[in-house]
């Protein structure tokens, strides 16, 4: 039964997007609707899944795709279904079924004007006429919704996979997924541009992961999870060493973590509900799920956590400051995104399997092992359930302001109150204010941290503590500065002034934007209560009553900052910030500048270069051979002089010739 | 009887001032001179070959004088080839003729080196003959 | 050095001069005349080869028909009389010819000679008619069948081509510039006369059919 439902979350979500493009046709209700059962479906497995789990233990070998044979070895493509596995699977398959439904009304066929689109028109005719602009889009639909799908099974692939080759697919059709979404709106240059960087920047990273595949397959003699994960304590250490880094590399560039991390804002300009699923629950998470899923081999190897704790510990505060600078809500998402990844990393990167086991007192080193990855998971799911709200309430913003930034935002708690509450709620579980999900998770972070410190695990926990603390109190000012600008304040836009005007019929929120709102709420509410009760893997996650109270003051420290700027007398925290760090957090600490330096310019040059090679040194010679051709058919041209003399002449001269070799030659 | 070195060399004579013929006239007439004078040469030669042993110059009876094997009637060949050549030149000639009388009623001359239309450089000569018809060519 | 030798020698010199003066010769029809000296001596030749019925048809049909016919050409093309510069290519050319003359009897002389050596003589043949006609019947009976049919064809082929303009089929004038070839409508410019067509085409006509019986004969 477990394993029926861990294939059926990979196959329903592929299945109903082949579905989707070939039964639906070009109809954007059928595509909706089947892409919509391929998610119910899909979270009904899961959950089916979650709880055989949770009952009757973990299945670790479910066939899928039988064994490959690759000549020096045999590769068993299993999969496995474990508490790490289902728990995951349970998010995405949330998130995915909110996104499915939210886009259904987000980009609706007869939506007259896409957000996105009037956000940033690209052509000068597109504000003229929304109507013909978006007339395509409908047409679209069915490739988007099976897109969707198809992320979604790529994740479940990874979720699920046992075997590194399998991960490495579902980890790739990630990358051509993110690539396809991101460049959804591709009649505009920038989202061309987005999805292209995206798809690069991650592909830096992903070729970590697939020489580090091959570095394991030489080194071990085995691609199987499970197996690699019982050899670790065996494998040389050049292997485990080389393999880990160039995993983290893979990491970096999916998870959006320092220096990777510059293709996650610009990739805002995807449709909104696919922020949600990358951010959320698929692609960015999948890092970390990486690094969980081979704990073991990272223990192991010297120094790869310590450099997954550096990486994130520069990524949280960087990112979170970086995010506090933003004038535009998404890019604000986006960044803070990028911090609490690295809050998941961390606590992924200070775990310490040996007290782990100790403290769970379990025979079994695996689950032992998975247990100690426990805050960092947690930490994933709330803030799976807290950024898909988040996203799909500035979704809903976006759609009524019509931009996404924050100049035109302002008074939704006076228009819509539900919705500034649902922004205030995702808000709050970011900053991780006391009893939302995302403070037990983020403070079950920091203790995981102190109490690595504490236990003489070095620097890197010192170092992720403090940078830690530092990151909620920033979390807190830019979650606050987010809500004050978005919710408080005098309404600036036609469409939030008069809530049942004219205009806020024109925008009203169609149903199917709402009721995923809360779905969503729930968990971001109440996902800490799994404390209570915890499955094996989250069952050493504690949250250290001084530490909790210590992160709990830094946040709301930082709220009340925020939030009380605007009585002070700035509207925006951001402003007290000096005009150039401002410029300098907002652009992302210009690292764009300094990739297009260091990469981009580079490599142009070296194409220019092998252009110009390839034109002026291995052309030349089929040129030459015209030019050759050319001459030779002049001087021959003049042969051909009309004079039938000179043709006898040429044929007797021929016969000679013939003659003459006769005679020396017999 | 004579030694063969004397029509050998009168054939190499007759075909060297043909060659020549053909390649230095330009009257068209004259350049059919100089093709006859090969014509000849090439009778000479018939009427002398067959008189060598069986297999032509390149038996080994010419350069063994012990071997003197010949066909049953050695010189009749040649000769019968001999007079269908001359039947033949006068045929050709005849045709080149007529062409030549042609070619003077159409340009009132019979210089070869006035007759080029065949060639690139000729003055009614075009890269695309289509533009100059204004049509295509059947 | 027997007296056929001598005879030979001097045959053979008579036609090897005429063929020289023939092709250098600036007189059109001193030409042809030097060329029927050749012609004439190489009947002389064929006799001392003991090929007494090719010595025949060679004065029948060389001496008395090609050169008559050549006369008549030059004749109508209006050959100009006494001596002439313009017969001749010009002087680069004419090294040119010389060199290829040479070269050709060079080649043909030297492989010759080289084959024969020295040893060997022609031996005395039966050049008689009776020979000749029964070897002409019996052996090569096909080929003089094909000869015959060649003759035809060269008959037909000099009256269609001298016979000129005064029938529907579009002869050689059309395709000179300015003939009716290059006008759009073949049909039509055929029925036109052509302003480069000088002569009348009776004139020529007359004597271009007479080459196939004196040709043939």
């Amino acid at each position: 039964m477990t394993a029926l439902a861990a294939l059926l979350t990979i196959v329903l979500p592929a299945t109903f997007a082949a579905l989707g493009i070939a039964v639906s046709g070009r109809s954007p209700v059928w595509a909706r609707e089947w892409g919509r059962t391929g998610a119910l479906g899909c979270l009904v497995a899961a959950l089916v899944e979650a709880h055989g789990v949770l009952t009757s233990g973990q299945q670790a070998r479910i066939g899928l795709l039988g064994s490959a044979d690759l000549g020096s070895v045999t590769v068993a493509l299993d999969l496995r279904a474990d508490q790490l596995s289902a728990l995951v699977a349970v998010a995405v398959a949330v998130v995915a079924l909110c996104v499915q439904v939210y886009s259904g009304g987000y980009l609706a066929p007869d939506q007259s004007v896409a957000p996105d689109q009037a956000g940033a028109p690209d052509q000068p005719g597109a504000t003229d006429q929304p109507a013909s602009a978006y007339a395509e889009a409908p047409t679209r639909y069915p490739a988007y919704a099976a897109t969707v799908s198809l992320f979604t099974a790529a994740m479940m692939l990874v979720v699920h996979a046992d075997d590194l080759l399998l991960l490495l697919i579902g980890w790739e059709v990630m990358g051509a997924c993110s690539y396809l979404l991101v460049g959804h709106h591709s009649e505009r240059a920038s989202a061309r541009a987005a999805a292209v960087k995206a798809f690069l920047v991650t592909r830096v990273g992903d070729l970590g992961v697939l020489i580090a595949v091959v570095v394991l397959l030489a080194g071990g003699g085995t691609t199987s999870i499970s197996g690699l994960i019982a050899a670790a304590d065996t494998l040389p250490d050049g292997t485990l060493t080389a393999a880990t880094l160039l995993l983290l590399a893979g990491v970096a560039g999916k998870s959006a973590q320092f220096p990777l991390h510059t293709w996650l804002p610009d990739a805002m300009e995807g449709p909104t509900p696919v922020s949600a699923l990358i951010h959320a629950a698929t692609m960015v998470a999948a890092g970390v799920f990486l690094v969980a899923r081979l704990l073991p081999l990272f223990a192991a190897a010297d120094g790869a956590l310590a450099v997954a704790a550096v990486i994130a510990s520069i990524t949280m505060l960087g990112a979170a400051l970086a995010a506090l600078a933003q004038d535009d809500l998404k890019r604000l998402l986006a960044w803070s995104t990028i911090s609490q990844v690295a809050y998941m990393l961390a606590g992924v990167a200070v775990a310490d399997s040996a007290g782990a086991a100790d403290a769970a007192g379990a025979a079994d080193a695996a689950a032992a092992d998975l247990a100690a990855a426990g805050p960092g998971i947690l930490h994933l799911l709330t803030h799976a359930a807290f950024k898909a709200l988040l996203f799909l309430v500035a979704g809903c913003v976006t759609h009524l302001v019509g931009s996404t930034l924050f100049a035109d935002m302002g008074g939704l708690r006076a228009t819509h109150p539900a919705l500034a509450g649902l922004l205030g709620l995702g808000l709050a579980a970011l900053a991780g204010v006391p009893p939302l999900g995302g403070f037990w998770s983020k403070e079950a972070v920091l203790t995981a941290a102190e109490r690595a410190a504490r236990e003489g695990a070095g620097w890197p926990a010192w170092l992720v503590l403090g940078s830690g603390l530092l990151t909620a109190l920033v979390t807190g000012m830019y979650a606050a500065r987010a809500y004050a600008l978005v919710a408080l304040g005098p309404p600036r836009t036609a469409a939030m002034h008069a809530p049942d005007g004219e205009a806020a019929t024109a925008h009203r929120l169609p149903a199917s934007m709402i009721w995923p709102l809360w779905v969503l709420a729930v968990p971001t509410a109440v996902l800490g209560l799994v404390l209570l009760a915890p499955p094996d893997l989250l069952a050493t996650t504690h949250v250290d009553p001084l530490t909790a109270f210590t992160g709990a003051i830094l946040s709301l420290a930082g709220v009340g900052w925020a939030l009380s700027a605007p009585r002070l007398g700035t509207a925006d925290l951001a402003l007290a910030l000096p005009a150039g760090v401002r410029g300098f957090l907002r652009a992302g600490y210009r690292l764009d500048d300094v990739q297009h330096a260091l990469v981009v310019r580079p490599y142009r040059a070296l194409a220019r270069l092998i252009g110009a090679g390839d034109r002026d040194v291995v052309d030349a010679y089929p040129r030459a051979t015209v030019v050759a051709t050319r001459w030779a058919g002049l001087g021959l041209r003049r042969l051909g002089n009309g004079m039938a003399t000179s043709y006898v002449g040429w044929a007797v001269a021929g016969a000679l010739v013939l003659g003459l070799a006769g005679v020396v030659l017999s | 009887m004579i030694h063969l070195a004397g029509p050998a060399l009168l054939v190499a004579v007759l075909a060297g001032a043909g060659v020549y013929g053909v390649l230095a006239r330009r009257n068209a007439v004259l350049v059919l001179i100089g093709a006859e004078l090969l014509l000849a040469a090439a009778g000479v030669l018939f009427v002398l070959g067959t008189a060598l042993p069986a297999g032509g110059l390149g038996s080994p009876g010419l350069l063994d004088p012990t071997i003197s094997a010949r066909p049953a009637d050695p010189l009749v060949s040649g000769q019968v080839a001999t007079i269908m050549l001359i039947t033949i030149a006068a045929a050709e000639i005849g045709l080149a003729l007529a062409v030549v009388l042609l070619l003077f009623r159409a340009r009132a001359t019979s210089d070869l080196t006035a007759v080029r239309e065949l060639g690139e450089a000729s003055p009614s000569y075009t890269d695309h003959p289509d533009a100059v018809t204004g049509g295509s060519l059947p | 050095m027997t007296a056929l030798d001598v005879v030979f020698a001097l045959f053979a010199s008579t036609a090897a001069a005429g063929a020289l003066l023939a092709v250098t010769s600036r007189h059109v029809v001193h030409a042809a005349l030097w060329l029927v000296l050749a012609l004439g001596s190489l009947a002389g030749v064929y006799l001392v080869l003991a090929a007494e019925v090719v010595a025949l048809v060679q004065v029948l049909v060389y001496v008395g028909a090609v050169v008559v016919l050549v006369l008549f050409a030059l004749m109508l093309t209006r050959a100009p009389i006494g001596v002439r510069a313009d017969l001749d290519a010009a002087p680069g050319r004419r090294r040119v010819a010389a060199v290829a003359g040479l070269a050709t009897s060079a080649l043909i002389g030297g492989t010759l000679l080289a084959a024969i050596g020295s040893t060997a003589e022609v031996p005395a043949g039966d050049g008689t008619a009776s020979a000749l006609g029964s070897a002409t019947f019996t052996g090569w009976v096909l080929p003089f069948e094909l000869l015959s049919v060649l003759l035809l064809a060269a008959l037909v082929a000099a009256i269609a081509i001298s016979r000129g303009r005064d029938a529907d089929t579009p002869g050689l004038d059309d395709l000179a510039p300015g003939g009716t070839a290059d006008r759009a409508d073949p049909g039509a410019g055929s029925a036109a006369p052509a302003p480069a067509a000088a002569p009348a085409p009776a004139t020529p006509a007359a004597p271009s059919r007479a080459v196939g019986p004196d040709g043939t004969s």
